[in-house]
């Protein structure tokens, strides 16, 4: 479509493809500053990112497309990345094509030029990280380079906002002159030739919403999987392939041949362009790598740098997290104060507000993990970490990327399930997604203290110097850690075969990471995770409060009445007071029992007696889905100690022991309520992560039913054989 | 020069890729990430305890396993080659 038969007053549509870690995001950071909007592509969890810029009167659409290394799809990003180009998302087809090359790696960043020219859109190439393939001795000869391309080149620093200008006039010619960004096709060996030929026969008897014009376009479907294929038009993957079928020798494969054949022409036009200064086998990168990478201090700069991030997420975030919980309780005490006190103010409060504040709590661990794990991936160390950790992670069945969200998961489940974000292969994340909740998260501490505070503290040491309780904690994080390797084994041979992707990762040169993207990812991250998992969260928290509200039936009014003139009839103030709050104690204690939570407490009495739960922990099992460490204040009011927002020791260790003077809690009921919570799903919080990262709601569900029914398993394990053995 | 495989090649010694011999689309992958017949190639290290390597293929490092780069088969460059 040309440029001409469009009105002027269209912003260009310009879209940025390249090979990751060429700069491609600093340049679009670069040209669309602020105006960027970040959302995912629908039904996969892509990210789309869209920004504007201006140059010479023309406003830009500038699409940001995913970073892939080819264009033939086999990966999520690289059949976005093609639709993108060919219309089949929601943007338009781009006008001008900016292919970010990094100039310090030619041949490998070429190949994707080629194919994005081969499906006929026009193209330029953003000649990146000039600075750094000077250092490395690579001198390049652009106008020689341009000529053998035979499409626009312009050498960019886009880290420093060089070259910014010269791309502004490179992409309106090619816009006003789509032919000036047209590479000439490469000229396929025989058999590609022939494999085209009947690809096309076949993609003709098949609905393409856009069939493909061009040889390279049709050698796309062919050398994409088949199941991309199938997507497009059900039975195509099937019949391109009967019509090409896959030889037995790979090399002899007209799909390879057709990137062979790539390969040989980038080869043969770099000679006259391209020149080392210095023939050296290794670069800086390479000298970094002999230590960073060394077998003994390798690993230990390795656990140093993880038990920093990790300190960092668990620890480091708490002021801030203090900071909000302390900002958000002082806001809904304004609101209490001022608001007239109805229904409305109390759904305000108990729902809306403590679902914004349980959204916003988890913010300073997020960022905390993302600010390390973006120095850590910019500057090329990430990579390295999974180099590092692959064969030790592949003996619990996941690859060595799922070892910094794994980490995290200790701290707290929400931020690691974003973290996945860094695995490439769509099953491996959604593994490590599944397994994630079982390391035991921050939250559940509060739990175990309540309880071990109430049972176990004062038991004798075991040998004489362990307590009981921190064998028992300690225990839970064990018991945690196996179920997550035997539930990966299980999943990956059920729910979510497949996978196991290679590890076939670049590990590109060490660099200082940029501040400017790191903020910027930083503030995406966060603001993604505010406006998509927060909405959730509220809505899942007002439910959650309703289900705790309604109906509201506490104390017989004549009851309350009479308790309340008792109350002031005793002498002094503070008498009076302490008999005023135990009858709104009491009141609350008994609205909560009417509840519809309380209801499913008692209804689930008889599902969770064979655990040693009673109803009253029935409804703190409803209850804690607002967050596992929610389950103390539940109790406190269940068994009219009040609640309390700060929950500190003191308080869950308060009302541990009021449960078992109550004969709520004993030591083996109490082990059996650790356990439960050690395995079960009962975080809204990352119920919403889990359906914002997989984009559905099939696997936060698909995590409820099978960590629940595990964890009723396992306390049900505990509770019998423990009541058999003669425990109590 | 006999032919060899990445995974067993010395560290530090320059070699050409010969082929891919892995079928499928993880060897389609590989060619397309530059292991294409002649280009250069080396290993730089192995990860201990069986763990995966590191290798330079073209500009370009990566990491892969050891079962993977049995699948690309190599010879030593000639000295020509080296030099260049």
């Amino acid at each position: 479509m040309s440029a001409l038969t469009q009105p002027a007053s269209r912003p260009l549509e310009v879209a940025l493809a390249g090979n990751p870690n060429t700069g491609k995001t600093t340049l679009f950071n670069a040209l669309t500053g602020a105006r960027a909007h970040v959302g995912n592509y629908p039904g996969i969890t892509v990210e789309r990112r869209v920004g504007t810029h201006t140059a010479h009167g023309r406003a830009w659409r500038v699409t940001d497309l995913p970073g892939c290394y080819s264009l033939s799809a086999h990966s999520p990003e690289e059949e976005i990345a093609h639709h993108a180009l060919t219309g089949r998302t929601e943007d338009p087809i781009p006008d001008v094509v900016v292919v970010v090359v990094d100039a310090a790696n030619l041949a490998r960043n070429l190949l994707l030029l080629l194919q994005i020219s081969e499906i006929g859109r026009p193209v330029l190439v953003a000649l990146n990280m000039m600075d750094a393939a000077a250092r490395e001795g690579i001198d390049i000869d652009v106008p020689a380079l341009q000529r053998a391309l035979g499409c626009p080149v312009v050498p960019m620093v886009a880290a420093r906002g060089e070259g910014i200008e010269a791309l502004n006039e490179a992409v309106a010619a090619v816009a006003a002159h789509p032919q000036l960004g047209q590479i000439a096709q490469t000229a396929w060996p025989a058999p590609v030739a022939q494999a085209v030929a009947r690809a096309r026969e076949v993609l003709a008897q098949f609905p393409l919403t856009l069939p493909p014009e061009s040889d390279g376009g049709v050698l796309w479907w062919l050398a994409t999987d088949p199941e991309v294929a199938d997507r497009e038009a059900p039975g195509l993957g099937a019949a391109l392939l009967a019509a090409v079928p896959r030889p037995a020798d790979p090399g002899l494969d007209p799909r390879r041949l057709a990137t062979v054949a790539r390969f040989a022409r980038i080869d043969a036009l770099l000679v006259p362009c391209v020149r080392r200064r210095v023939v050296t086998t290794s670069g800086a990168s390479e000298r970094v790598d002999r230590v960073l990478l060394h077998p003994a201090f390798g690993a230990m700069l390795f656990i140093l740098a993880m038990a920093g991030l990790f300190q960092a997420v668990f620890a480091g975030a708490q002021p801030a997290v203090d900071l909000v919980e302390m900002a958000m309780g002082a806001l809904s005490d304004l609101a209490r104060a001022w608001l007239p006190d109805n229904l409305l103010r109390d759904v305000f409060i108990d729902g809306v507000l403590a679902g914004v504040s349980g959204t916003l709590v988890f913010l300073p661990q997020i960022l905390m993990l993302f600010l390390g794990i973006s120095l850590l991936e910019d500057s090329g160390y990430l990579a390295r970490t999974a180099y590092l950790v692959d064969q030790l992670m592949a003996r619990i069945g996941l690859p060595g990327k799922a070892f910094v969200p794994l980490l995290s998961a200790y701290a707290c489940a929400v931020p690691a399930i974003m973290a996945t974000r860094t695995m490439p292969d769509r099953r491996d994340r959604l593994l490590t997604i599944m397994v994630a909740p079982l390391m035991s998260c921050s939250a559940r501490l509060p739990v175990y203290t309540l309880v071990t505070a109430a049972v176990f503290a004062h038991q004798a040491p075991v040998l004489g110097i362990f307590s009981l309780g921190g064998l028992v904690v300690t225990a839970m994080y064990a018991l945690g850690f196996l179920l997550a390797i035997a539930s990966a084994f299980v999943l990956r041979r059920t729910a979510i075969q497949g996978g196991g992707a290679p590890l076939l990762l670049e590990m590109p040169p060490y660099r200082w990471p940029r501040w400017r993207n790191v903020v910027r990812s930083l503030g995406d991250r966060a603001w993604v995770f505010v406006t998509q998992t927060g909405t959730v969260i509220v809505a899942l928290t007002v439910i959650l409060w309703a289900l705790m509200t309604f109906p509201r039936h506490g104390l017989e009014p004549d009851v309350k009445a009479a308790r309340k003139a008792q109350a002031h009839a005793l002498v002094g103030a503070p008498a009076q007071q302490a008999a005023l709050s135990a009858v709104e104690r009491e009141d609350a204690q008994v609205r909560l029992q009417n509840s519809i939570a309380g209801r499913i407490g008692r209804t689930l009495e008889p599902t969770i007696a064979p655990l040693g739960f009673d109803w009253r922990i029935g409804i703190g099992l409803v209850g804690s889905f607002a967050a596992r460490e929610v389950l103390v204040p539940i109790m406190g009011q269940v068994f009219g100690r009040g609640s309390q927002a700060d929950i500190d020791d003191k308080y869950a260790a308060d009302v541990g022991k009021t449960m078992a003077s109550a004969g709520a809690l004993t030591p083996l009921k109490g082990l059996s309520l650790m356990v439960f919570f050690a395995i079960a799903m009962q975080c809204l919080s990352t119920l919403a992560t889990m359906r914002r990262e997989t984009n559905s709601w099939r696997w936060p569900i698909f995590a409820v039913v099978y960590l629940n029914s595990l964890a009723w398993l396992a306390s049900f394990a505990v509770y019998q054989i423990g009541t058999r053995l003669g425990f109590a | 020069m006999a032919g060899q495989t990445l995974d067993s090649i010395l560290p530090g010694e320059a070699h050409q890729v010969t082929r891919v011999v892995l079928a499928g689309v993880l060897g389609d992958r590989l060619v397309e990430l530059g292991f294409t017949p002649g280009a250069p190639v080396q290993l730089l290290r192995r990860a201990p305890f069986g763990g995966p390597l590191q290798v330079q293929v073209r500009d370009f490092v990566l990491s892969l396993r050891r079962a993977d780069a049995q699948a690309i088969h190599t010879t030593l460059a000639a000295p020509a080659d080296q030099a260049a």
